[in-house]
């Protein structure tokens, strides 16, 4: 009788560890790959380490805070607000021109296809390409390929790259040739809408205008959230798209995102400072995520909910 | 009736109007990027758009033997992460979506916060903890961490996947015997062919385009990838740089192998971009 539960907790443990080892390799993942470094980048933070291959260093505790609001932040309050002026423009053009593309392309013409691929073209470059690409097709010289379409048009040349007045302008317009991205997922929702919604509203009389304030947009909320949670997460990170740009240095300086200047603090060896500087980062990451999850009443989930 | 028919022929002329107009502002980077590496230098000179002579000299110059040694590093690494991210996000997927074990949702949530986490963050730690296990200048950065999950994105999509097929061929074949791994291995993973596959083919795109990685943890000239190698040539080049025309000649091979992929697998990449996106 005393057997039976003990066999019992025993194939259950068993079951329990079966089931376990599968979702092992992402147990160990976030430890070893996300947590710990996590947690030591804290640490880190708390020190004054000089280098970034010996031990660390010695304890400072808030000294990296108190010097990043001090002395530095001057150039770091400046970096942050690029990074929050860049999110706060480009986020919201992104989103609406994708959108705008999106409710252009979902209807199923002939050759729609093709169409959605060459849009998506430009999503496909790989960092390093893009950076090469528009160094030096945006670039301030005469003879840089928008220039010269200027100059054919009539046109005065501008200084795109080269100048801090228009770098970060340039840098957010030739953003949009990546609205592809986002543009996909559009199509995929609004396609998603079941056809009877559209034919009641037809029978309804209800126009264009109302067909998309009533149907689509309710409709596509999820996606609105779910392209706006991840967006402001990657535009606050932008750093690929501007660290393999090869411009003037002046252009360069108006682009300097908060990830570059980490990553300027970890090249010269400063690991302290950049570790203190990315868990601000993740600070504010972490509150502005979370209140758009706390704001999300607009969402709609479907009936069920 | 005539007007309407008209009305909708007109429709039609200026939707398909809009659309070109797009395609060629779409179309401009790149096609100006190919045009540009057919260039002389002399045509690179004097801004031309488009070259007043062809010729493959750029090519000859930039597609060099370290630029073949390159791609065959970032084919590699590319292969090698397909693999270990395929293999270890399914594995992980199953668990969250056939399994049922205490702590799962808490987990999965785990998985999922992961997600907010700014990457550089975590990236220049790791440096230090990478150059204490002597895997700084290797390609154990690269690969192994693609063992370890293969990402909480994939491991999202592909749990959405399996949730949308059968329970019931899983349950039929519990009760005829067959253990978790096989279940997973026989009934589950044929299911899952279109992810699957969508996951591969993105893990090997990443890789292909992965920067910021290599750029972090390694700095011998001979393990550089291919992203790495053109950084270190035409971007960040203390000497001096070569002109736009082997930039781009060296930019249009690089982009060769995502375009044709891409175009291959086309429907696979969009529909598999939008399992997880819209179902979630």
């Amino acid at each position: 009788m005393e057997k039976l539960p003990e066999k019992r907790r025993r194939k259950a443990v068993l079951d329990w560890l079966s089931s376990f080892a599968f979702v092992l390799p992402v147990v160990i993942g976030i430890a070893v790959f996300t947590i710990v470094p996590m947690v030591s980048s804290l640490l880190y933070s708390f020190t004054r380490t000089l280098t970034t291959v010996k031990d660390m260093g010695p304890w400072v505790w808030l000294e990296n805070y108190r010097l990043i609001f001090g002395v530095y932040w001057k150039q770091i309050g400046e970096s942050l607000g690029v990074t929050f002026l860049f999110t706060v423009i480009s986020l919201p053009l992104n989103l609406v021109l994708s959108f705008a593309l999106a409710l252009f392309l979902a209807k199923d013409i002939r050759g729609i296809r093709a169409f959605r691929v060459i849009y998506y073209l430009p999503v496909m470059l790989p960092a390093v390409v893009s950076g090469i690409l528009w160094s030096s097709l945006a670039s301030g010289s005469d003879t840089s390929a928008f220039n010269v379409i200027l100059t054919h048009l009539h046109l005065p040349a501008f200084s795109f790259y080269d100048s801090g007045d228009t770098a970060l302008f340039t840098f957010i317009l030739l953003g949009l040739f990546n609205i592809g991205g986002s543009m996909i997922l559009w199509i995929a929702q609004i396609k998603a809408i079941p056809v009877s919604m559209f034919e009641v509203a037809d029978l309804e009389g209800a126009n264009a205008f109302v067909r998309l304030v009533r149907i689509i947009l309710p409709l596509c909320t999820p996606m609105i959230f779910y392209n706006l949670i991840t967006g402001i997460i990657n535009s606050l990170q932008v750093f690929n798209g501007v660290v393999t740009l090869n411009i003037e240095p002046e252009g360069k300086e108006a682009l300097g995102f908060i990830v570059v200047q980490i990553y300027d603090f970890y090249n010269s060896t400063d690991l302290s400072m950049a570790c203190a500087l990315s868990w601000i980062l993740f600070l504010i990451i972490a509150i502005i995520s979370a209140l758009t999850f706390k704001l999300n009443r607009w969402v709609y989930y479907g009936e069920e909910v | 009736m005539k007007t309407v028919r008209s009305v909708k022929i007109a429709e039609y002329v200026v939707r398909y109007a809009v659309l070109a107009l797009f395609a060629v502002l779409f179309l401009f980077p790149v096609v100006e990027m190919v045009l540009k590496s057919f260039m002389s230098d002399l045509d690179i000179r004097f801004g031309e758009l488009f070259p007043t002579s062809w010729g493959l000299a750029s090519y000859a110059e930039a597609i060099d033997a370290k630029y073949w040694w390159w791609m065959r590093n970032t084919i590699i690494i590319g292969v090698i992460n397909m693999v270990g991210i395929t293999l270890s996000s399914s594995l992980c997927a199953f668990g969250f979506a056939k399994l049922r074990f205490k702590g799962r949702e808490t987990l999965f949530f785990l998985v999922l916060a992961t997600l907010m986490l700014p990457s550089i963050c975590m990236q220049i730690p790791l440096y230090k903890i990478y150059y204490g296990m002597n895997w700084t200048n290797t390609w154990l950065p690269l690969t192994v961490p693609g063992f370890c999950g293969g990402g909480a994105l994939n491991i999202f999509l592909m749990r959405q996947y399996m949730k949308g097929t059968p329970d019931s061929i899983c349950e039929a074949a519990k009760v005829d015997g067959a253990n978790k791994l096989g279940i997973y291995l026989v009934i589950v993973l044929p299911m899952c062919v279109p992810i699957l596959g969508y996951v591969a083919l993105t893990s090997f795109l990443g890789c292909w385009n992965d920067f910021m990685t290599p750029l972090l943890y390694i700095n011998r000239e001979s393990i550089y990838n291919l992203s790495l190698g053109l950084y270190y040539r035409y971007v960040n080049n203390a000497g001096s740089i070569p002109p736009a025309n082997v930039q781009m000649a060296a930019a249009t091979v690089m982009l060769l192998p995502c375009i044709v992929l891409f175009f291959c697998f086309q429907k696979m990449l969009i529909n598999g971009v939008t399992v997880g996106a819209v179902k979630g």
